[in-house]
């Protein structure tokens, strides 16, 4: 299995988690794995194209601000950490509401436009 | 010499940081360093560094210009560049609906800048972010860390500087 390949695997890997954790109404651990599924995503973009990965989340943000491929779904990605953050380590909670829009407006954003770019 | 050194150079003249003496080219002349400050026998009086031309100007590992170079980039121009991104990122976000208060730390050629929301908020965080964008398109030389907070209690860390907004 090539590198791009793990990271795709992970992603869907994250994805599969977010729908059992949603399931059973872990809506908190459910938008936390669309964050890290997300970041499979990019960082197989980062590997496949450039032959790097970032070396943490600052990188990495500013890498998507500032790639031309990846500078339209900056704002998702930033939604993506953000709520992820929150959620980790300020006991925020999405509703469920919240946690479909999440899914819907910014990870799937991320994911296909990740997956037009592979 | 480039544009982002002759300004980093005269301000920091003005500032009575460095000092110009030797033979100056002409780029360096129009910097118009004080001639009490080009004397080299008061060059003791003053602290900071010196910057002279000719054959040390020209070799960058040459001590003095090796110093210049790491206090001009390190600790003049970037500070105040970062300074300027801090006060450009102030103005933007403080118009935003439910933003209270913001919290920063730099170092070097990085800042991290935490923005802190009265509550989770759709339409304010993706207004953020395009001002993030827009700052860090036009200062590229800076790493931004930038962080939304929730909650408008959130606490920061020791050495951190913040600044209520509503």
């Amino acid at each position: 299995m090539t590198q791009v390949e793990r990271h795709k695997n992970q992603a869907t890997r994250n994805e599969e988690f977010h729908h059992l954790a949603k399931d059973n109404s872990y809506f908190d651990w459910a938008a936390v794995s669309l964050f890290y599924a997300a970041l499979h995503y990019i960082d197989g973009y980062f590997f496949l194209k450039l032959k790097t990965r970032p070396k943490d989340h600052t990188n990495r943000g500013k890498m998507v601000s500032q790639v031309k491929d990846l500078k339209n779904i900056y704002g998702q990605y930033r939604f993506l950490f953000d709520v992820s953050r929150n959620i980790r380590y300020d006991f925020f909670r999405p509703s469920k509401k919240e946690l479909e829009d999440l899914y819907n407006k910014e990870f799937l954003a991320v994911k296909n436009h990740l997956l037009s770019l592979y | 010499m480039s544009a982002y050194r002759l300004g980093a150079i005269k301000g920091a003249i003005e500032k009575g940081l460095i000092f110009l003496s030797g033979h100056l080219d002409d780029s360096e002349k129009q910097l118009k360093p004080p001639a009490e400050l080009a004397d080299l026998n008061q060059i003791e009086k003053f602290p900071g560094i010196l910057i002279r031309s000719g054959r040390e100007w020209q070799n960058p590992s040459h001590p003095v210009v090796g110093y210049a170079d790491f206090f001009l980039k390190g600790h003049f121009s970037m500070r105040h560049e970062i300074e300027d991104a801090i006060n450009s990122f102030r103005e933007a976000i403080k118009k935003i609906k439910g933003v209270v208060r913001i919290a920063y730390s730099f170092s070097d050629e990085s800042v991290i800048i935490w923005t802190f929301l009265k509550k989770f908020n759709r339409k304010s965080l993706y207004q953020i972010y395009e001002i993030e964008k827009n700052v860090t398109e036009k200062y590229r030389s800076i790493t931004f860390d930038f962080s939304t907070f929730f909650s408008p209690t959130r606490s920061i860390p020791s050495d951190f500087k913040q600044e209520e907004l509503a």
